[in-house]
């Protein structure tokens, strides 16, 4: 069945926005996403692009600063509720996990 | 084909890859570097290669829906998203309409798309703007010819199966149309499929049977064109040979015109609407030109040099059947004499033959004695006369004979004597040995 838009999140998703927690490049999060994660997610940057263009519509992110092409973004309420909602749900499969995997003892 | 310009050897050639194989036009263009060829421009037609060293360069497609082939510079977006690639280690080379064309000459640079959903929505959005609406144009079209040659067809079929030409352009209609629509269905299956796969966690699937099928369209055109030429020759109809020559022709000027339009009012910096306009008003003054113009050309010659006889009999054939045609001046009827080869066919030419005379407006009935005609079954017919509201039988234009596998139509608008149903008879006898 079809994911709902952004009702989860995929892991670039999730980075992106994360990144955006702060006012941020549109074309420095490539490299922020790989920093944080340690070269483990990377974003192509045609994914980036539309991502970004998809939260911006979805008013997720705003635009805090254009210099001619290059644009900064940050997140608005929606985008840091939505963010906050992936943790939460991805907080408790952790805690569903670590919860039955201590209980069989394995 | 190759053109020295200047120091630089370029070559050109004709891509047949749908829009949305990005994974054709990736390989394709990497097995090209790796030949010595890198790709400068794709144009709508065309694409063209400058030569240079053999490498090992990886090509990604992305689209940019939003995009036209009537822009005269890329819009913004295009702009940023280019901006985008770069900072990736990805250089634009090229567009295509909404295709995005980049190449990386780095070892390992991160792909263009890692998001298989958002590559997937990109290209739907991109092939509602020019794939599909133009698809669906041309199915339509396609559809319309079809329906307008099948029904010809099963109204009476004899016509159509003793002419070389007439099969041809049957099958033209029926392949012609099942491509185009296989090429439509094809992609909303692939977008199907596309979805599934990435559901469970995959990308999108590949292209592989569509883009056979695609490459076997331009075989199919080219063999298509070399058989009606030669089908054309074959029933001395020499002028419609020339016609379907020179008509090519002047489609691939026409094709070539709209590209050299296209580039001037690129050239000019003109609007999207206004290339749009202009390109549309050259494509409807050239296609006027190209049907009525050849046409005109090709049919309208001086005749003087060789007299046709009005009178000699016509005849095509094919291994399904045969028909000899004609007219004669004293006494005035025409004529068709039609043997079906094909026994499978035989019954059913045989009752389309006498069914295509009947109408709302026109009789049809069996005379007995057929053996008089020296036939098993003889027909006749006629137009309806209105006589106060009531219908009744008008006066006999024509007779159909039945024999064996042979169908023998005789058209007579004043109607024939007795006697000079007699001479008919001989002088069928001596067209096609009837006895």
């Amino acid at each position: 069945m079809p994911r709902e838009k952004f009702r989860t999140l995929t892991e670039q998703m999730f980075y992106i926005l994360l990144c955006l927690r702060k006012e941020c490049c549109g074309m420095d999060i490539m490299e922020e996403v790989s920093r944080i994660t340690e070269g483990r997610v990377s974003v192509g940057p045609g994914t980036l692009y539309n991502l970004l263009e998809q939260f911006l519509t979805a008013g997720m992110i705003r635009e805090t600063r254009v210099e001619g092409r290059k644009k900064s973004y940050i997140l608005t309420l929606k985008g840091a509720q939505i963010l906050g909602e992936e943790y939460e749900r991805l907080r408790k499969q952790v805690a569903d996990y670590s919860r039955l995997i201590n209980e069989e003892g394995v | 084909m190759n053109k020295k310009e200047s120091k630089e050897k370029i070559k050109r050639e004709i891509p047949n890859y749908l829009p949305f194989d990005y994974e054709a036009v990736e390989a394709h263009l990497e097995k090209m570097a790796a030949k010595g060829w890198r790709l400068v421009n794709a144009g709508t037609n065309v694409w063209k290669y400058r030569q240079a060293e053999p490498a090992r360069v990886k090509y990604a497609v992305t689209y940019a829906p939003e995009a036209s082939v009537y822009d005269s510079e890329p819009t913004e977006s295009q702009k940023t998203l280019a901006d985008f690639c770069a900072r990736g280690g990805w250089v634009k080379v090229s567009d295509w309409a909404q295709v995005q064309i980049f190449c990386s000459e780095e070892e390992n640079p991160v792909p263009i798309e890692t998001d298989e959903e958002i590559r997937l929505e990109v290209i739907k959005s991109a092939m509602k703007k020019n794939f599909i609406p133009s698809n669906v144009v041309l199915v339509i079209i396609l559809a319309f010819n079809l329906w307008r040659v099948a029904t010809g067809f099963f109204y009476n079929p004899l016509p159509c199966l003793s002419s070389w030409l007439m099969l041809l352009s049957l099958t033209f209609a029926v392949v012609a149309f099942m491509l185009v629509a296989a090429d439509l269905a094809g992609y909303f299956i692939w977008v199907r499929k596309s979805e599934r796969s990435i559901e469970e966690g995959g990308t999108c699937c590949g292209v592989k049977i569509l883009r056979t099928l695609n490459r076997w369209c331009l075989v199919f055109a080219v063999i298509y064109l070399l058989l009606y030429v030669v089908s054309a020759l074959q029933e001395g109809q020499s002028d419609m040979a020339k016609y379907m020559v020179f008509f090519l022709l002047g489609f691939v000027c026409l094709v070539a015109a709209l590209d050299k339009t296209r580039e001037f009012m690129k050239s000019k910096g003109a609007s999207r609407s206004g290339s749009r306009t202009v390109v549309i008003v050259v494509d409807v003054i050239m296609a006027f030109v190209l049907v009525f113009g050849v046409r005109y050309f090709v049919f309208s010659g001086d005749d003087s040099g060789d007299a046709v006889d009005p009178y000699a009999p016509e005849i095509q054939s094919t291994f399904i059947a045969e028909s000899i045609s004609g007219q004669c001046a004293d006494p005035k009827f025409s004529y068709e004499i039609s043997e079906v080869k094909c026994e499978a066919l035989a019954d059913w030419c045989k009752r389309k033959a006498i069914e295509a005379e009947e109408s709302d407006w026109r009789w049809i009935r069996e005379r007995e004695n057929p053996q008089q005609w020296g036939a098993d079954r003889v027909f006749e017919g006629g137009w309806y006369d209105d006589i106060d509201g009531e219908k009744e039988y008008g006066k006999t234009d024509v007779v159909i004979l039945i024999r064996d596998n042979s169908i023998i139509r005789v058209w007579s608008i004043k109607g024939l004597t007795e006697a000079e149903t007699g001479q008919v008879m001989s002088i069928l006898e001596g067209v096609a040995g009837i006895s």
